[in-house]
C-alpha cells in the first residue's frame, strides 16, 4: 500500500531534515541536557508542522521554529521543570564532552553555570548568530536588558577563564 | 577574543550528542501524540464547561426552590400560582407536577388547573380539576376494589357518593399499571370527560376500615372543545400517570391533620327529632339526631361542635340539665359507619327526658350550617319530679 504524500509534507520533511539538528543543538545549549534538547526541538517541530501551512511561506521557516523552541524553553525554565530533568540527565550528559578539549571544557563548564538568562543571551547571540534586537525580541526583554545581560555575560565567562588559567599555571608551579 | 572561543565552544557542543537517527519517527510519535493530547484537552475542556455550566448556571439564575401548592382542604381556589410546581394534597392522598403553561389553585377537594395561555383559555369551559371521587365496584377500574359484590349498583353506599357519570364510556391502562375508566359526555360544543385511577383510602393502623374506602379514585375532570381536546386529554394523561399516592393513600402512613368538616363540602349534615322522623313524640324520651356523611371526595374531616338548645317560647334556655350540650369532636370521616351503611356516615343522638313542667318547649340546633331558628318540640313527660330533667349524649354511632 502507498501513501500519496503532498507537496507540503515533502516539504516539511526536508525542514525537518535541515533543522533538527541545529534545533536540538539550540535545545541543548539552552538547557545543558540532551533529553531535554530533543524534547525541546520535537516540540518546536511539532508545533512548526501544525503551522506548516502559513509557516512554509516565511522566508525563514526555521526562525519560527527557533521561537518556538525558545518560548517552550522559557516556559519550561518557568515552571523550574527544566532544571529537575537537568539533573537527572547530566550523568548522561557528560559522556558527550570529551571532544570539546580542554579549553572548550572549561568554557562549556563556565557557560553552564550562568545565570540562565546570561546564557541564553550568548548562545543566541553568539551560536544563532542574531543581533541584540532579534534577540530581545525572541526573549521578551528589553534591548538594553539583553544588552547588560550580554556584557555581564561575556565578563564573568573571561573572569572565570581568567581564573581557571591562573589555577591552572599555580597548579604546575606547585 | 572570548566572544570567537564562545561561538567554537557553542557549535562543538551543539554538534555533539547522541545519534539523529529515528528522529523523524519520534517526530511522528510525538506528533501523533500531541495530537491525541489536544483532543483529551478540548474533550476535557467541553466535559470541564460542561459541568461547570450545569453548576454554575442554575448559581446564576434566579434561586427559585421549588415552589409548593400545598392543598389544605379548607377554602376554594385563592390564588393562582403558574407552574412548574408541586402540588401537595395530603388530605386528598396525592401530590403531582402541575406542567409549566399551566396555572393551579388549590381546593377544598384538590387542585384546579388551567391553561396560562388565553388562547387555550378560550377552548376549556371551566378549569381542569384534579381531585378524589368514588367509583362502584362494577366502573371502578381497581381489581376487586375490596368490595363482595353487594355493590353493584352503588345502591347500598351512600347515594351521594356513588353516582356514576354519565356518557360514554372507556377503559385502559397507563404505563405501570394503572388503568384508568373514563366518560365522555357531548353537549353542545363541549365534550364533558371523566377520568378515574384506583386511589384506595387507607386508613390508619387500628383503625376499623369501611370497605367503601376502597373504591376512592383519583379522577380528572374538565370541560373542553374539539379544538383543545387532545392537548387537555394529554395533561389529564400525565397527570394520572405520575401522580405520587402520599399520606392515606399508602398504607401504615401517618394522616395528615384534618380539618372540621365544612358541610355542603366534606359533608353533608342532617339533623332530625323523632317528630320529624315520624317516630312519633316518645312519652319520656325525646329525640335529637344528627347525621354526617362523607361527600364523594372522600376528603378526610372531623365532625365537631354539634349540639342541641332547649328554649321557652321567649327563647329563654329552659331549666334542664345539660342544656346547650355541644359535642366538641363528634366522628372522622369518612372512616365513620353508622353500622347501617358501609361507611362514610355517623349519627349523633341526643336524648332529653323528665321535663315536669307546664308550657311550650322548643329547640335549637348548636352547630351546623348556620343559625338554626327555634322549633317547637314535644317535651318528654315528667318521671320523677326530685330529679332534674337531663339533655345527654345518647348514642354516637362512627
Amino acid at each position: 500500500m502507498t501513501t500519496r504524500v503532498s507537496d507540503a509534507e515533502l516539504q516539511f520533511r526536508e525542514f525537518f531534515a535541515a533543522e533538527y539538528g541545529r534545533l536540538r543543538g539550540l535545545g541543548y545549549l539552552l538547557p545543558s541536557d540532551w533529553a531535554e534538547a530533543e524534547e525541546l526541538a520535537q516540540e518546536a517541530l511539532v508545533r512548526t508542522y501544525r503551522a506548516w501551512p502559513r509557516v512554509r511561506r516565511h522566508d525563514r521557516p526555521g526562525a519560527y521554529a527557533r521561537k518556538v523552541l525558545i518560548n517552550r524553553h522559557r516556559s519550561l525554565l518557568r515552571r523550574a521543570k527544566v532544571e529537575a530533568r537537568h539533573l537527572a540527565g547530566r550523568r548522561a550528559e557528560e559522556a558527550y564532552e570529551a571532544e570539546l578539549g580542554t579549553d572548550g571544557l572549561v568554557l562549556w563548564s563556565a557557560v553552564r553555570r550562568l545565570p540562565t538568562r546570561q546564557r541564553a543571551v550568548l548562545v543566541l547571540r553568539y551560536h544563532e548568530d542574531l543581533p541584540e534586537a532579534e534577540v530581545a525580541r525572541l526573549l521578551g526583554l528589553p534591548l538594553g536588558t539583553v544588552k547588560s545581560l550580554a556584557h555581564r555575560g561575556l565578563a564573568r565567562l573571561r573572569g572565570e577563564l581568567g581564573s581557571a588559567a591562573m589555577e591552572e599555571s599555580g597548579g604546575h608551579q606547585r | 577574543m572570548i566572544e570567537d572561543r564562545l561561538r567554537e565552544t557553542f557549535g562543538r557542543v551543539a554538534a555533539g550528542g547522541p545519534a539523529e537517527a529515528g528522529a523523524f519517527d519520534r517526530f511522528q510519535r510525538h506528533r501523533r501524540a500531541h495530537r491525541s493530547r489536544v483532543v483529551v484537552a478540548s474533550m476535557a475542556l467541553v466535559v470541564v464547561a460542561a459541568l461547570a455550566s450545569a453548576v454554575a448556571v442554575p448559581r446564576l439564575l434566579p434561586t427559585t426552590p421549588e415552589r409548593r401548592l400545598e392543598i389544605t382542604g379548607a377554602g376554594g381556589p385563592e390564588r393562582w400560582l403558574d407552574g412548574p410546581l408541586v402540588a401537595n394534597a395530603p388530605l386528598q392522598g396525592f401530590q403531582v407536577r402541575v406542567p409549566a403553561g399551566w396555572e393551579a389553585a388549590a381546593t377544598w377537594k384538590g387542585i384546579e388547573l388551567r391553561p396560562a395561555s388565553a388562547e387555550l383559555r378560550r377552548h376549556l369551559n371551566g378549569p381542569v380539576q384534579l381531585v378524589t371521587g368514588v367509583l362502584g365496584p362494577s366502573l371502578n377500574p381497581g381489581p376487586n376494589a375490596g368490595m363482595d359484590g353487594s355493590y353493584e349498583d352503588g345502591g347500598d353506599l351512600p347515594a351521594t357518593v356513588v353516582r356514576p357519570p354519565e356518557g360514554n364510556s372507556s377503559r385502559g391502562s397507563f404505563p405501570g399499571n394503572r388503568d384508568w375508566f373514563r366518560t365522555d359526555l357531548q353537549a353542545g360544543p363541549w365534550r364533558t370527560t371523566q377520568w378515574h385511577i384506583p386511589w384506595p383510602y387507607r386508613c390508619q393502623p387500628g383503625v376499623p376500615c369501611p370497605a367503601s374506602l376502597a373504591l376512592r379514585t383519583l379522577k380528572v375532570v374538565y370541560q373542553v372543545d374539539g379544538a383543545a381536546a387532545a392537548q387537555v386529554d394529554g395533561l389529564a394523561g400525565r397527570l394520572l400517570r405520575t401522580a405520587r399516592p402520599i399520606a392515606n393513600a399508602v398504607k401504615g402512613q401517618p394522616h395528615a391533620s384534618r380539618p372540621d368538616c365544612v358541610d355542603g363540602r366534606s359533608m353533608v349534615l342532617r339533623r332530625e327529632t323523632d317528630d320529624s322522623l315520624d317516630n312519633g313524640p316518645s312519652t319520656t324520651v325525646a329525640h335529637f339526631y344528627w347525621f354526617a356523611r362523607t361527600t364523594a371526595n372522600l376528603v378526610p374531616c372531623t365532625v365537631r361542635g354539634l349540639g342541641v338548645e332547649l328554649l321557652d317560647a321567649s327563647g329563654r334556655r329552659l331549666e334542664v340539665q345539660g342544656n346547650g350540650l355541644t359535642v366538641a369532636s363528634v366522628a372522622e370521616l369518612p372512616e365513620a359507619r353508622t353500622g347501617r351503611i358501609e361507611g362514610g356516615e355517623m349519627e349523633l343522638r341526643l336524648k332529653w327526658f323528665n321535663w315536669c313542667h307546664a308550657g311550650e318547649t322548643w329547640m335549637r340546633w348548636i352547630g351546623g350550617p348556620g343559625p338554626s331558628p327555634p322549633i317547637p318540640v314535644t317535651a318528654p313527660f315528667c318521671t320523677d319530679r326530685s330529679k332534674p330533667s337531663r339533655l345527654m349524649v345518647d348514642q354516637i354511632r362512627r
